[in-house]
Formats: C-alpha cells, structure tokens, sequence
C-alpha cells in the first residue's frame, strides 16, 4: 500500500461518522470556541504520531501480533491483543453500523428496518474484502476526491448564511471547556491512528508510514475545523447541541434564490461514502487481527461470520439513540487506553526488553 | 426479517461446509470458521426470540463511568 493511499483511506475513516456528530459534539463541550480544540488537537497528534512511528521502526514489518507477543510474552500477547480487538476496532465497527441504522431509520428508510441496512452494507463490505484490502485502499483513491469535492460543496453552500459574530467573545467562559474540548477530540477521532498498526506490513518504508500519518491527520482537522466554523457561524452555539446530525441539519438550512436547495443530499451521499471506509477498515482489522489471534493464515473465511454475528449485535447494542450521549461523555476513556496509553507502554516494554538482550 | 436473517446464516454455513468438504486445509481454520457460524446463528436465535435486553452496552458505559476521575 502506498502512502498516498494509506493517507486516504485514514481521512476516509477518520471523517467517518466524525463529519456527521463531531460538530455537535465538540460545540457541546466548548461552546462557540468549539474551533480551539481542533487546532490544538491537531497540534497534539502531530506529536502522538512520532509514538506510532517509533512503533513501526519496533515492529520492523511484522504484524501487531507478532510484534505483542514478541514483547509481553506468549500469552500476555495474545490476552492484549484479543482485548484490543473487541475493544476497539470491533466495538467501532458494531457502534458505526448502529450509526448507520439509526440514521437512515430517522432521516431516510424510515418504513426500512435496520437489519436489511445493515445487509445491503455488509454485503458491500465483505465482497470488498475479499478482493483485498490493497483494493480498497485503490478505491479510496477514486472516493477520496469525489468525498473532498461534496465536502468543499457542503462548505461553499453554507457561506450564504455564515454570521461571523457568533464567534464573539472568544474564550468566554476560560479555559476548561476548550481543555475539554480537546480531551474528546484526541480521543475521537484522532487517537483511532492506532489502527494504523495493523496496516503496517502492507508499508514499505517507515517515511511512508510518517507522511501518511501527519497527512491524514492535518487533512481530517483541517476538514473538521472548517466544517465547525461554518456550523458555528451558520446555526451559533446553541442549537447544535440538541442535533445528533448537525451537518445535516446546517445543509438543510441553505436556500439561495428560491432554487438552490436540498444540500442536505450532498451530505448524506458524502457520509455513505465515509462511514463506508469507516466499517471497512474497522472490519478488515477485527478480521484480520481475530485470524491473527487464532493463528489462521487467512482472515478472508472469517468475514461472512463476523458480519453475520454483528447483525445482531449492532441491534441491540442501544434501545434508543440517546445514549450515544452517555457513550460520548466516557469514549474518551476506552480509546486513550487502547490507543495511547496501551502503546506508549508496549514502546517502553519493547525498549527496555530488548536493550537488555 | 428474523426468519430470512437465520435461513441466510444457515444456508451461507451449509455453503461454507460444502467448501471446506473439498479442500484441505488446517483444521483450526475450519474449528474457527464454524464456531463464528455457530455463534452468529445462535445469537440470531436469541435475537428472533426477543433474548436480549436491547441495551448490550450498559456495563460497559456503567465501567467507563465508575473510572472517570
């Protein structure tokens, strides 16, 4: 895989669902300042990246897997990386498909139940995997431009109502919410870079590995930020709060003469596209790593019965879409253990055994 | 939708019985391979008879909340 295409396909997975709730989200936390977390959030990560890259000099090509049992032992190894299967990637994967459910059951299918949603993507999926994941890297290619164009469309519609003065007073209640702000925003999505590793046999050279890695994350921020700012300066602070699909919602309020109308469209085919890379990667990683775990050379068998165990899953994993807010208040506490604090601590382990040796 | 969710789970695992009939390959692929069907049909079951408790998340936000500082 190159780097241009692993860039891609991260931004892909990173603007997944992100495009559709983070706004509302961060403008919940940190008001009309919602945009400072977001800079200093892609601050932060450019500096969380070198971690990720001094991992891939560790792993020296080989698999997660490989690599954890290398350094914790046999079974500690295999314990973590089962944990961190189902933790995160699987978690994220079931978590997206109910998303995805809950979305179209509320805005577009509504006589549609969200199992034949469901289907109809993870037949999309699975053939997709099958055909391998430097596939789809090669599609994310031919998405990534189309998704960029429907989101600069998203973004030109909305100047025509912007009211810039909604940004005004900066910082008017300090510091902590913005702080808060920043604590969601490394965790999700930014700290899902961690996925990362398990595409790092695919790599060639670890400068690809690195310019992928600040490239998708300035890419995703940039995206992000701007996507805030416009929603802040469209809909102000207040009412954001209260709508799960605040992108849509903001889409829905541009009319220009009369004519121009229905934008809401561009965001919904835009998020399919995302939340599409989103489940793929999500899903080649729960796969690959559960044949990994089990020591199966091929991970393509396990696919038909994953997706079929996540049908039920995905159904049940909330009764209503309200405690996705319950969810995002502690998410942060799930990813920065996996994904921060848990390779920090394979980095050091890793260090120190084998500078002993 | 029950229905036709567990007969594609059982049909996709005959499918997959008649594969792994004709090839050779490592046995634990195959153990693997059958457990998730099994799993998948089993939770699919549980599901068309209304066994869950819709709200499977529960514990684990209850956890992460009992560790936010």
């Amino acid at each position: 895989m190159s780097s241009r295409q692993l860039t891609m396909l991260l931004t892909l997975h990173y603007w997944g669902s992100a495009l559709l709730g983070l706004p509302s989200m961060l403008i919940g936390l940190s008001g009309k300042d919602a945009w400072i977390p977001i800079l200093l959030g892609m601050l932060i990560q450019l500096l969380v990246i070198r971690l990720f890259v001094a991992l891939f000099t560790q792993m020296k090509g080989s698999s997660l897997g490989q690599f954890l049992v290398q350094t914790l032992g046999k079974a500690a190894g295999k314990i973590m990386l089962a944990l961190y299967l189902f933790f995160v990637p699987f978690l994220i994967f079931v978590l997206t498909l109910r998303s995805l459910g809950d979305f179209t059951s509320n805005d577009l299918f509504i006589e549609t139940p969200p199992s034949a949603i469901y289907i109809v993507m993870l037949v999309g999926l699975v053939y997709c995997l099958y055909k391998g994941i430097i596939a789809v890297g090669r599609s994310a290619e031919i998405t990534f431009p189309a998704a960029l164009f429907l989101l600069f469309l998203l973004l030109l519609s909305l100047v025509h109502s912007t009211e810039w003065t909604s940004f005004l007073p900066v910082l008017e209640h300090g510091g902590q919410p913005v702080f808060q702000g920043i604590m969601m925003f490394v965790g999700y999505p930014n700290s899902e870079v961690a996925l990362s590793l398990f595409l790092i046999p695919l790599l060639q050279d670890q400068s690809a590995y690195r310019r992928a890695l600040r490239h998708s994350t300035w890419i995703t921020s940039v995206a992000l930020l701007l996507l805030t700012v416009f929603i802040i300066a469209v809909l102000g602070d207040k009412l954001p709060v209260n709508i799960p699909y605040v992108s849509q919602f903001a889409a829905k309020t541009v009319t220009i003469g009369g004519f121009y109308e229905r934008i809401e469209t561009v965001v919904t085919v835009l998020w399919f596209i995302v939340i599409f890379y989103r489940l793929i990667l999500t899903f080649y990683i729960s796969a690959s790593g559960c044949a990994e775990l089990f020591g199966v050379k091929q991970y393509k068998g396990l696919l038909i019965p994953l997706a079929l165990a996540s049908v039920p899953l995905a159904l049940n994993v909330w009764d209503n879409p309200s405690v996705v807010g319950e969810l995002n208040e502690v998410w942060y506490l799930n990813v920065f253990f996996f994904n921060l604090l848990c390779p920090l601590l394979w980095y050091v382990i890793h260090r120190f055994r084998f500078r002993k040796s | 939708m029950n229905v036709f969710l567990i007969s594609v789970n059982v049909l996709l695992w005959m499918w997959q019985f008649g594969r792994y009939r004709r090839k050779r390959g490592s046995l634990r692929e195959k153990i693997l391979v059958h457990m998730l069907y099994a799993l998948a049909l089993a939770l699919m079951i549980i599901l068309a008879k209304d066994g869950f408790t819709p709200d499977l998340l529960r514990p684990f936000i209850h956890t992460l909340q009992q560790l936010k500082p």
